[in-house]
Protein backbone atom coordinates (compact mmCIF):
# COMPACT_ATOMS: atom_id res chain seq x y z
CA UNK A 1 0.00 0.00 0.00
CA UNK A 2 1.35 3.44 -0.89
CA UNK A 3 1.90 5.92 1.88
CA UNK A 4 1.62 9.68 1.65
CA UNK A 5 4.79 11.68 2.41
CA UNK A 6 3.46 12.75 5.81
CA UNK A 7 3.30 9.11 6.86
CA UNK A 8 -0.47 8.69 6.77
CA UNK A 9 -2.35 6.41 4.47
CA UNK A 10 -4.13 8.23 1.65
CA UNK A 11 -7.86 8.76 2.11
CA UNK A 12 -9.99 6.21 0.21
CA UNK A 13 -11.09 7.40 -3.17
CA UNK A 14 -14.71 8.50 -3.74
CA UNK A 15 -17.29 9.87 -1.32
CA UNK A 16 -16.61 8.31 2.09
CA UNK A 17 -20.20 8.33 3.34
CA UNK A 18 -21.39 6.07 0.52
CA UNK A 19 -18.93 3.39 1.56
CA UNK A 20 -20.34 3.03 5.04
CA UNK A 21 -21.80 -0.48 5.33
CA UNK A 22 -25.04 0.70 6.97
CA UNK A 23 -25.62 3.33 4.29
CA UNK A 24 -24.91 0.75 1.60
CA UNK A 25 -27.32 -1.70 3.22
CA UNK A 26 -30.09 0.93 3.38
CA UNK A 27 -29.49 1.95 -0.23
CA UNK A 28 -29.61 -1.67 -1.34
CA UNK A 29 -32.81 -2.30 0.56
CA UNK A 30 -34.53 0.79 -0.84
CA UNK A 31 -33.44 -0.27 -4.31
CA UNK A 32 -34.94 -3.70 -3.73
CA UNK A 33 -38.27 -2.18 -2.64
CA UNK A 34 -38.16 0.21 -5.60
CA UNK A 35 -37.70 -2.55 -8.16
CA UNK A 36 -40.38 -4.65 -6.47
CA UNK A 37 -42.83 -1.72 -6.53
CA UNK A 38 -41.85 -0.88 -10.12
CA UNK A 39 -42.55 -4.36 -11.43
CA UNK A 40 -46.24 -4.07 -10.54
CA UNK A 41 -46.59 -0.31 -11.18
CA UNK A 42 -45.39 -0.68 -14.77
CA UNK A 43 -47.66 -3.62 -15.33
CA UNK A 44 -44.93 -6.26 -15.67
CA UNK A 45 -46.77 -8.45 -13.14
CA UNK A 46 -50.28 -8.42 -11.80
CA UNK A 47 -50.58 -7.34 -8.15
CA UNK A 48 -52.30 -10.66 -7.49
CA UNK A 49 -49.15 -12.54 -8.36
CA UNK A 50 -46.82 -10.02 -6.79
CA UNK A 51 -48.38 -7.51 -4.39
CA UNK A 52 -46.45 -4.21 -4.38
CA UNK A 53 -44.81 -3.23 -1.07
CA UNK A 54 -47.04 -0.15 -0.88
CA UNK A 55 -50.05 -2.44 -0.47
CA UNK A 56 -48.58 -4.23 2.52
CA UNK A 57 -49.24 -1.72 5.36
CA UNK A 58 -52.98 -1.83 4.68
CA UNK A 59 -53.01 -5.63 4.55
CA UNK A 60 -50.93 -5.77 7.68
CA UNK A 61 -53.25 -3.38 9.52
CA UNK A 62 -56.30 -5.42 8.51
CA UNK A 63 -54.74 -8.56 9.96
CA UNK A 64 -53.72 -6.79 13.16
CA UNK A 65 -57.06 -5.10 13.82
CA UNK A 66 -59.01 -8.28 13.19
CA UNK A 67 -56.85 -9.95 15.88
CA UNK A 68 -55.84 -12.74 13.53
CA UNK A 69 -52.21 -11.66 13.32
CA UNK A 70 -51.47 -11.90 17.03
CA UNK A 71 -53.51 -15.10 17.34
CA UNK A 72 -51.57 -16.86 14.62
CA UNK A 73 -48.25 -15.65 15.98
CA UNK A 74 -49.14 -17.00 19.36
CA UNK A 75 -50.22 -20.35 17.96
CA UNK A 76 -47.08 -20.71 15.87
CA UNK A 77 -44.84 -19.66 18.73
CA UNK A 78 -46.51 -22.30 20.88
CA UNK A 79 -45.69 -25.05 18.37
CA UNK A 80 -42.27 -23.62 17.80
CA UNK A 81 -41.23 -23.29 21.41
CA UNK A 82 -42.74 -26.60 22.52
CA UNK A 83 -41.13 -28.51 19.65
CA UNK A 84 -37.86 -26.68 20.10
CA UNK A 85 -37.62 -27.30 23.83
CA UNK A 86 -38.74 -30.92 23.58
CA UNK A 87 -36.48 -31.76 20.63
CA UNK A 88 -33.48 -29.91 22.06
CA UNK A 89 -33.74 -31.35 25.56
CA UNK A 90 -34.18 -34.92 24.31
CA UNK A 91 -31.50 -34.54 21.63
CA UNK A 92 -28.99 -33.07 24.07
CA UNK A 93 -29.79 -35.69 26.70
CA UNK A 94 -29.36 -38.61 24.29
CA UNK A 95 -26.25 -36.98 22.80
CA UNK A 96 -24.65 -36.64 26.23
CA UNK A 97 -25.60 -40.18 27.22
CA UNK A 98 -24.27 -41.82 24.04
CA UNK A 99 -21.22 -39.57 24.09
CA UNK A 100 -20.32 -40.80 27.56
CA UNK A 101 -21.22 -44.46 27.22
CA UNK A 102 -19.62 -46.76 24.68
CA UNK A 103 -22.32 -49.33 25.43
CA UNK A 104 -25.16 -46.97 24.66
CA UNK A 105 -23.36 -45.73 21.55
CA UNK A 106 -23.05 -49.32 20.35
CA UNK A 107 -26.65 -50.19 21.17
CA UNK A 108 -28.08 -47.20 19.34
CA UNK A 109 -25.71 -47.24 16.35
CA UNK A 110 -27.96 -49.07 13.89
CA UNK A 111 -31.24 -47.67 15.17
CA UNK A 112 -29.88 -44.20 14.56
CA UNK A 113 -28.50 -45.13 11.17
CA UNK A 114 -31.98 -46.20 10.12
CA UNK A 115 -33.98 -43.34 11.63
CA UNK A 116 -31.59 -40.46 11.00
CA UNK A 117 -31.96 -40.13 7.20
CA UNK A 118 -35.76 -39.81 7.41
CA UNK A 119 -36.59 -36.16 6.80
CA UNK A 120 -38.65 -34.52 9.54
CA UNK A 121 -41.52 -33.88 7.12
CA UNK A 122 -41.73 -37.58 6.28
CA UNK A 123 -43.16 -37.97 9.77
CA UNK A 124 -46.25 -35.94 8.83
CA UNK A 125 -48.44 -38.99 8.11
CA UNK A 126 -47.65 -40.44 11.50
CA UNK A 127 -48.01 -37.09 13.20
CA UNK A 128 -51.54 -36.92 11.80
CA UNK A 129 -52.29 -40.56 12.66
CA UNK A 130 -51.11 -40.18 16.22
CA UNK A 131 -52.16 -36.62 17.02
CA UNK A 132 -54.68 -35.71 14.27
CA UNK A 133 -54.50 -32.14 12.98
CA UNK A 134 -53.63 -30.64 16.33
CA UNK A 135 -50.97 -28.49 17.97
CA UNK A 136 -49.39 -31.71 19.26
CA UNK A 137 -48.86 -32.87 15.67
CA UNK A 138 -47.06 -29.64 14.77
CA UNK A 139 -44.98 -29.85 17.93
CA UNK A 140 -44.04 -33.41 17.08
CA UNK A 141 -42.86 -32.54 13.57
CA UNK A 142 -40.87 -29.58 14.82
CA UNK A 143 -39.39 -31.68 17.60
CA UNK A 144 -38.21 -34.50 15.33
CA UNK A 145 -36.10 -32.18 13.17
CA UNK A 146 -34.65 -30.33 16.15
CA UNK A 147 -33.89 -33.58 17.94
CA UNK A 148 -31.44 -34.87 15.35
CA UNK A 149 -29.58 -31.59 15.02
CA UNK A 150 -29.08 -31.39 18.76
CA UNK A 151 -28.27 -35.06 19.10
CA UNK A 152 -25.40 -34.89 16.61
CA UNK A 153 -24.06 -31.53 17.77
CA UNK A 154 -24.05 -32.73 21.38
CA UNK A 155 -22.57 -36.13 20.59
CA UNK A 156 -19.64 -34.65 18.72
CA UNK A 157 -19.14 -31.93 21.37
CA UNK A 158 -19.07 -34.51 24.16
CA UNK A 159 -16.79 -36.88 22.28
CA UNK A 160 -14.52 -33.96 21.49
CA UNK A 161 -13.94 -33.02 25.13
CA UNK A 162 -10.21 -33.00 25.83
CA UNK A 163 -9.31 -36.30 27.47
CA UNK A 164 -6.59 -34.53 29.44
CA UNK A 165 -9.25 -32.53 31.29
CA UNK A 166 -11.01 -35.75 32.21
CA UNK A 167 -7.71 -37.15 33.48
CA UNK A 168 -7.20 -33.96 35.47
CA UNK A 169 -10.59 -34.46 37.12
CA UNK A 170 -9.70 -38.08 37.91
CA UNK A 171 -6.37 -37.02 39.40
CA UNK A 172 -8.33 -34.96 41.92
CA UNK A 173 -10.41 -37.98 42.81
CA UNK A 174 -13.48 -37.23 40.69
CA UNK A 175 -14.17 -40.78 39.53
CA UNK A 176 -17.94 -40.96 39.12
CA UNK A 177 -19.35 -40.25 35.65
CA UNK A 178 -21.91 -37.85 37.03
CA UNK A 179 -19.29 -35.68 38.71
CA UNK A 180 -17.10 -35.68 35.61
CA UNK A 181 -20.17 -34.80 33.55
CA UNK A 182 -21.05 -31.79 35.71
CA UNK A 183 -17.56 -30.52 36.35
CA UNK A 184 -15.89 -31.06 32.99
CA UNK A 185 -17.88 -32.63 30.17
CA UNK A 186 -20.94 -30.36 30.16
CA UNK A 187 -19.14 -27.03 30.50
CA UNK A 188 -16.49 -28.10 27.99
CA UNK A 189 -19.09 -29.08 25.42
CA UNK A 190 -21.41 -26.11 25.96
CA UNK A 191 -20.11 -24.18 22.91
CA UNK A 192 -20.78 -27.17 20.64
CA UNK A 193 -24.17 -27.86 22.20
CA UNK A 194 -25.25 -24.23 21.84
CA UNK A 195 -24.27 -24.11 18.19
CA UNK A 196 -26.52 -27.13 17.70
CA UNK A 197 -29.36 -25.36 19.50
CA UNK A 198 -28.88 -22.34 17.25
CA UNK A 199 -29.06 -24.44 14.09
CA UNK A 200 -32.20 -25.97 15.60
CA UNK A 201 -33.77 -22.53 16.02
CA UNK A 202 -33.71 -22.03 12.25
CA UNK A 203 -34.67 -25.58 11.35
CA UNK A 204 -37.62 -25.52 13.78
CA UNK A 205 -38.99 -22.39 12.17
CA UNK A 206 -39.07 -24.08 8.79
CA UNK A 207 -40.79 -27.11 10.27
CA UNK A 208 -43.42 -24.94 11.97
CA UNK A 209 -44.48 -23.44 8.69
CA UNK A 210 -44.43 -26.79 6.91
CA UNK A 211 -46.42 -28.49 9.68
CA UNK A 212 -49.03 -25.73 9.65
CA UNK A 213 -49.48 -25.94 5.90
CA UNK A 214 -51.25 -29.20 6.68
CA UNK A 215 -53.87 -27.31 8.59
CA UNK A 216 -52.73 -26.84 12.20
CA UNK A 217 -53.67 -23.24 13.06
CA UNK A 218 -50.79 -20.79 12.90
CA UNK A 219 -48.82 -18.58 10.54
CA UNK A 220 -48.36 -21.27 7.89
CA UNK A 221 -51.99 -22.22 7.91
CA UNK A 222 -53.06 -18.56 7.62
CA UNK A 223 -50.68 -18.14 4.68
CA UNK A 224 -52.14 -21.14 2.96
CA UNK A 225 -55.65 -19.86 3.59
CA UNK A 226 -54.78 -16.43 2.17
CA UNK A 227 -53.13 -18.01 -0.86
CA UNK A 228 -56.23 -20.00 -1.76
CA UNK A 229 -58.21 -16.71 -1.63
CA UNK A 230 -55.56 -15.09 -3.85
CA UNK A 231 -54.89 -12.57 -1.07
CA UNK A 232 -51.21 -12.55 -1.88
CA UNK A 233 -50.60 -9.31 0.04
CA UNK A 234 -51.53 -11.19 3.22
CA UNK A 235 -49.18 -14.03 2.26
CA UNK A 236 -46.33 -11.52 2.03
CA UNK A 237 -47.31 -9.98 5.38
CA UNK A 238 -46.89 -13.41 7.00
CA UNK A 239 -43.67 -14.13 5.17
CA UNK A 240 -42.22 -10.94 6.60
CA UNK A 241 -43.68 -11.75 10.02
CA UNK A 242 -41.76 -15.02 9.99
CA UNK A 243 -38.54 -13.29 9.07
CA UNK A 244 -39.09 -10.82 11.91
CA UNK A 245 -39.91 -13.48 14.50
CA UNK A 246 -36.96 -15.63 13.52
CA UNK A 247 -34.67 -12.60 13.74
CA UNK A 248 -36.00 -11.78 17.21
CA UNK A 249 -35.66 -15.33 18.52
CA UNK A 250 -32.14 -15.61 17.14
CA UNK A 251 -31.12 -12.27 18.64
CA UNK A 252 -32.44 -13.23 22.07
CA UNK A 253 -30.67 -16.56 21.81
CA UNK A 254 -27.38 -14.90 20.90
CA UNK A 255 -27.66 -12.63 23.94
CA UNK A 256 -28.08 -15.65 26.20
CA UNK A 257 -25.34 -17.59 24.43
CA UNK A 258 -22.85 -14.75 24.69
CA UNK A 259 -23.55 -14.54 28.40
CA UNK A 260 -23.01 -18.26 28.87
CA UNK A 261 -19.83 -18.20 26.82
CA UNK A 262 -18.42 -14.96 28.21
CA UNK A 263 -15.28 -16.87 29.18
CA UNK A 264 -14.27 -17.35 25.59
CA UNK A 265 -11.49 -15.10 24.28
CA UNK B 1 11.41 -42.37 59.42
CA UNK B 2 8.70 -44.36 57.68
CA UNK B 3 8.55 -43.81 53.92
CA UNK B 4 5.57 -41.88 52.57
CA UNK B 5 5.62 -43.86 49.34
CA UNK B 6 6.56 -47.52 49.32
CA UNK B 7 6.47 -49.34 45.99
CA UNK B 8 7.37 -53.02 45.87
CA UNK B 9 7.58 -55.41 42.95
CA UNK B 10 5.52 -53.12 40.77
CA UNK B 11 4.76 -54.12 37.20
CA UNK B 12 2.77 -52.02 34.74
CA UNK B 13 1.35 -53.41 31.55
CA UNK B 14 -0.35 -51.02 29.13
CA UNK B 15 -1.86 -52.28 25.90
CA UNK B 16 0.15 -55.50 26.07
CA UNK B 17 3.46 -53.69 26.63
CA UNK B 18 5.26 -54.13 29.92
CA UNK B 19 6.28 -50.60 30.87
CA UNK B 20 7.81 -51.20 34.29
CA UNK B 21 8.75 -54.51 35.85
CA UNK B 22 9.93 -55.61 39.27
CA UNK B 23 10.11 -52.01 40.35
CA UNK B 24 10.88 -50.92 43.93
CA UNK B 25 10.98 -47.36 45.20
CA UNK B 26 10.66 -45.72 48.59
CA UNK B 27 10.33 -42.00 49.13
CA UNK B 28 10.74 -40.34 52.51
CA UNK B 29 8.37 -37.69 53.81
CA UNK B 30 9.47 -34.26 52.68
CA UNK B 31 11.89 -35.63 50.13
CA UNK B 32 12.32 -34.03 46.69
CA UNK B 33 12.86 -36.84 44.19
CA UNK B 34 13.46 -36.26 40.51
CA UNK B 35 12.86 -39.02 37.96
CA UNK B 36 14.73 -38.81 34.66
CA UNK B 37 15.08 -41.15 31.72
CA UNK B 38 14.57 -41.50 28.00
CA UNK B 39 11.11 -40.85 26.54
CA UNK B 40 8.76 -43.77 26.80
CA UNK B 41 10.59 -45.39 29.68
CA UNK B 42 7.60 -45.03 31.99
CA UNK B 43 8.32 -41.88 33.99
CA UNK B 44 4.83 -40.42 33.58
CA UNK B 45 3.28 -43.85 33.96
CA UNK B 46 4.96 -44.16 37.35
CA UNK B 47 3.27 -40.93 38.51
CA UNK B 48 -0.11 -42.11 37.24
CA UNK B 49 0.30 -45.36 39.15
CA UNK B 50 1.01 -43.48 42.37
CA UNK B 51 -2.01 -41.27 41.71
CA UNK B 52 -4.14 -44.36 41.14
CA UNK B 53 -5.07 -43.25 37.61
CA UNK B 54 -4.01 -46.58 36.10
CA UNK B 55 -3.95 -50.00 37.76
CA UNK B 56 -0.80 -51.96 38.52
CA UNK B 57 -0.40 -55.38 36.92
CA UNK B 58 1.56 -56.67 39.91
CA UNK B 59 3.13 -55.41 43.11
CA UNK B 60 2.00 -52.92 45.72
CA UNK B 61 1.97 -49.16 45.93
CA UNK B 62 1.52 -47.87 49.44
CA UNK B 63 0.96 -44.18 49.99
CA UNK B 64 1.16 -43.45 53.69
CA UNK B 65 -0.32 -39.98 53.55
CA UNK B 66 -2.49 -38.76 56.39
CA UNK B 67 -6.09 -39.52 55.50
CA UNK B 68 -8.28 -36.51 56.23
CA UNK B 69 -11.61 -35.54 54.67
CA UNK B 70 -10.37 -32.04 53.91
CA UNK B 71 -7.10 -33.03 52.24
CA UNK B 72 -5.97 -35.26 49.42
CA UNK B 73 -2.96 -37.54 49.76
CA UNK B 74 -1.47 -36.33 46.49
CA UNK B 75 -2.11 -33.85 43.70
CA UNK B 76 -0.80 -33.80 40.15
CA UNK B 77 0.68 -31.02 38.06
CA UNK B 78 0.90 -31.79 34.36
CA UNK B 79 3.14 -30.46 31.61
CA UNK B 80 0.30 -28.41 30.16
CA UNK B 81 -1.47 -26.45 32.86
CA UNK B 82 -4.88 -28.04 32.05
CA UNK B 83 -6.85 -25.12 33.38
CA UNK B 84 -10.58 -25.15 32.71
CA UNK B 85 -11.05 -22.26 30.26
CA UNK B 86 -14.60 -21.53 31.45
CA UNK B 87 -13.58 -20.96 35.04
CA UNK B 88 -11.90 -17.86 36.36
CA UNK B 89 -8.47 -18.36 37.88
CA UNK B 90 -9.75 -18.46 41.48
CA UNK B 91 -12.41 -21.04 40.56
CA UNK B 92 -9.78 -23.11 38.77
CA UNK B 93 -7.75 -23.19 41.95
CA UNK B 94 -10.83 -24.37 43.83
CA UNK B 95 -11.45 -27.19 41.33
CA UNK B 96 -9.76 -29.98 43.26
CA UNK B 97 -10.84 -28.69 46.65
CA UNK B 98 -14.51 -28.92 45.65
CA UNK B 99 -14.36 -32.66 46.25
CA UNK B 100 -13.24 -32.25 49.87
CA UNK B 101 -15.42 -31.70 52.88
CA UNK B 102 -14.84 -28.00 53.14
CA UNK B 103 -17.46 -25.29 53.24
CA UNK B 104 -17.39 -22.70 50.53
CA UNK B 105 -15.78 -20.07 52.71
CA UNK B 106 -12.91 -22.32 53.76
CA UNK B 107 -12.42 -23.39 50.16
CA UNK B 108 -12.27 -19.79 48.97
CA UNK B 109 -9.77 -18.95 51.67
CA UNK B 110 -7.58 -21.87 50.72
CA UNK B 111 -7.65 -20.99 47.04
CA UNK B 112 -6.76 -17.41 47.86
CA UNK B 113 -3.85 -18.49 50.05
CA UNK B 114 -2.59 -20.90 47.39
CA UNK B 115 -2.80 -18.20 44.72
CA UNK B 116 -0.81 -15.74 46.80
CA UNK B 117 1.72 -18.47 47.52
CA UNK B 118 2.46 -18.69 43.78
CA UNK B 119 2.47 -14.90 43.46
CA UNK B 120 -0.84 -14.54 41.60
CA UNK B 121 -2.97 -13.21 44.46
CA UNK B 122 -4.32 -10.38 42.30
CA UNK B 123 -5.20 -12.52 39.27
CA UNK B 124 -8.11 -14.50 40.70
CA UNK B 125 -10.78 -12.87 38.56
CA UNK B 126 -9.02 -13.39 35.24
CA UNK B 127 -9.71 -16.14 32.77
CA UNK B 128 -6.94 -18.61 31.87
CA UNK B 129 -6.60 -17.24 28.34
CA UNK B 130 -5.62 -13.89 29.83
CA UNK B 131 -2.52 -15.38 31.49
CA UNK B 132 0.95 -16.17 30.17
CA UNK B 133 2.20 -19.76 29.98
CA UNK B 134 4.22 -19.36 33.17
CA UNK B 135 1.26 -17.84 35.02
CA UNK B 136 -0.99 -20.68 33.91
CA UNK B 137 1.48 -23.21 35.26
CA UNK B 138 1.56 -21.31 38.56
CA UNK B 139 -2.22 -21.54 38.72
CA UNK B 140 -1.94 -25.30 38.15
CA UNK B 141 0.49 -25.50 41.07
CA UNK B 142 -1.84 -23.42 43.24
CA UNK B 143 -4.72 -25.74 42.32
CA UNK B 144 -2.62 -28.70 43.47
CA UNK B 145 -1.63 -26.93 46.72
CA UNK B 146 -5.27 -26.04 47.47
CA UNK B 147 -6.08 -29.68 48.29
CA UNK B 148 -3.20 -29.60 50.81
CA UNK B 149 -1.64 -32.77 49.49
CA UNK B 150 1.08 -34.67 51.28
CA UNK B 151 2.69 -35.47 47.93
CA UNK B 152 3.03 -33.38 44.78
CA UNK B 153 3.31 -35.45 41.62
CA UNK B 154 4.78 -33.26 38.89
CA UNK B 155 4.94 -34.49 35.29
CA UNK B 156 7.45 -32.34 33.39
CA UNK B 157 5.67 -29.29 34.73
CA UNK B 158 8.10 -26.77 33.27
CA UNK B 159 8.84 -28.63 30.05
CA UNK B 160 6.75 -26.37 27.86
CA UNK B 161 8.04 -23.05 29.24
CA UNK B 162 10.74 -20.75 27.92
CA UNK B 163 14.13 -20.86 29.65
CA UNK B 164 13.72 -17.69 31.72
CA UNK B 165 10.24 -18.57 32.97
CA UNK B 166 11.39 -22.10 33.68
CA UNK B 167 14.32 -20.91 35.81
CA UNK B 168 12.12 -18.60 37.88
CA UNK B 169 9.47 -21.29 38.40
CA UNK B 170 12.16 -23.76 39.45
CA UNK B 171 13.34 -21.36 42.14
CA UNK B 172 9.77 -20.74 43.20
CA UNK B 173 9.09 -24.44 43.46
CA UNK B 174 12.12 -24.91 45.73
CA UNK B 175 10.87 -22.06 47.91
CA UNK B 176 7.36 -23.58 48.05
CA UNK B 177 8.81 -26.97 48.90
CA UNK B 178 10.86 -25.51 51.72
CA UNK B 179 7.92 -23.50 53.05
CA UNK B 180 5.35 -26.29 52.91
CA UNK B 181 7.49 -29.41 53.52
CA UNK B 182 5.67 -31.38 50.80
CA UNK B 183 7.04 -34.56 49.35
CA UNK B 184 7.68 -33.98 45.64
CA UNK B 185 8.14 -36.46 42.83
CA UNK B 186 9.27 -34.53 39.82
CA UNK B 187 9.46 -36.15 36.38
CA UNK B 188 11.65 -34.37 33.86
CA UNK B 189 13.76 -35.12 30.80
CA UNK B 190 16.12 -32.28 31.74
CA UNK B 191 19.00 -33.69 33.80
CA UNK B 192 20.29 -30.24 34.85
CA UNK B 193 16.83 -29.40 36.15
CA UNK B 194 16.70 -32.66 38.11
CA UNK B 195 20.13 -32.06 39.68
CA UNK B 196 19.31 -28.44 40.48
CA UNK B 197 16.00 -29.21 42.19
CA UNK B 198 16.11 -32.62 43.81
CA UNK B 199 17.62 -34.34 46.84
CA UNK B 200 17.77 -37.54 44.89
CA UNK B 201 17.74 -38.25 41.16
CA UNK B 202 16.44 -41.57 39.88
CA UNK B 203 17.40 -42.67 36.40
CA UNK B 204 14.95 -45.02 34.71
CA UNK B 205 16.06 -47.10 31.77
CA UNK B 206 15.72 -50.33 29.90
CA UNK B 207 12.75 -52.09 28.47
CA UNK B 208 10.80 -52.89 30.54
CA UNK B 209 11.96 -49.95 32.59
CA UNK B 210 13.63 -50.20 35.94
CA UNK B 211 15.87 -48.05 38.06
CA UNK B 212 19.28 -47.81 36.36
CA UNK B 213 20.95 -45.66 38.98
CA UNK B 214 20.16 -43.39 41.90
CA UNK B 215 22.12 -40.28 42.74
CA UNK B 216 22.00 -38.27 45.92
CA UNK B 217 22.47 -34.58 45.31
CA UNK B 218 24.56 -33.39 48.22
CA UNK B 219 24.88 -29.74 47.18
CA UNK B 220 23.65 -27.41 49.97
CA UNK B 221 20.72 -25.08 49.37
CA UNK B 222 20.30 -22.45 48.08
CA UNK B 223 22.06 -23.97 45.12
CA UNK B 224 24.04 -22.39 42.35
CA UNK B 225 23.09 -23.35 38.82
CA UNK B 226 26.67 -23.59 37.54
CA UNK B 227 28.14 -25.39 40.55
CA UNK B 228 31.02 -27.70 39.46
CA UNK B 229 29.77 -30.66 41.56
CA UNK B 230 26.33 -30.37 40.06
CA UNK B 231 27.75 -30.30 36.57
CA UNK B 232 29.85 -33.36 37.34
CA UNK B 233 26.81 -35.22 38.66
CA UNK B 234 24.74 -34.24 35.64
CA UNK B 235 27.49 -35.54 33.36
CA UNK B 236 27.59 -38.82 35.26
CA UNK B 237 23.82 -39.26 34.95
CA UNK B 238 23.97 -38.42 31.28
CA UNK B 239 26.65 -41.09 30.77
CA UNK B 240 24.45 -43.64 32.49
CA UNK B 241 21.53 -42.59 30.35
CA UNK B 242 23.62 -43.07 27.20
CA UNK B 243 24.52 -46.55 28.40
CA UNK B 244 20.93 -47.54 29.03
CA UNK B 245 20.07 -46.41 25.54
CA UNK B 246 22.97 -48.19 23.83
CA UNK B 247 22.29 -51.32 25.89
CA UNK B 248 19.11 -51.78 23.97
CA UNK B 249 16.73 -49.73 26.08
CA UNK B 250 14.77 -47.80 23.53
CA UNK B 251 14.25 -44.12 23.32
Amino acid sequence: MSTAPDGRHPAPAGPGLLRHPTILAILGFLGFLGIWEGVTRFGLMSPIFLPPPSSLPTAFWREVTSGIWLDRIQQSLDHYLAGLVLGSVLGIALGVATGMSRTLEGLTAWVIRVLRPIPGLAWVPFAILWFQISPAAATFIVGVGVFWINYYATLSAVQGVDGELIELAESFGYRSRLVKLVKVVLPASTPGILSGVRTGLGQAWMSVVAAELFGVAGLGQRMNEAATLLASDIVVVYMLTMALLYGLVDAVFMLIRNRLLAWRP
Amino acid sequence: MAPVIDIRGLAIVLGGNTILEDFDLTVEKGEFVAVVGASGVGKSTLLRIIAGLIPAAAGTVEVAAAAAPDRRPYAMVFQDARLLPWRRVARNVEFGAEGLSLDRKARRARAEAALSLVGLGSHGQRYPHQLSGGQRQRVAIARALAVEPEILLMDEPFGALDAITRASLQDELVRLWQETGKTIIFVTHDIEEAVYLADRVILLGGKPGRIQSQHTVAAPRPRLRDHADAQGLAAEIRDNLQNTVSDGGGI
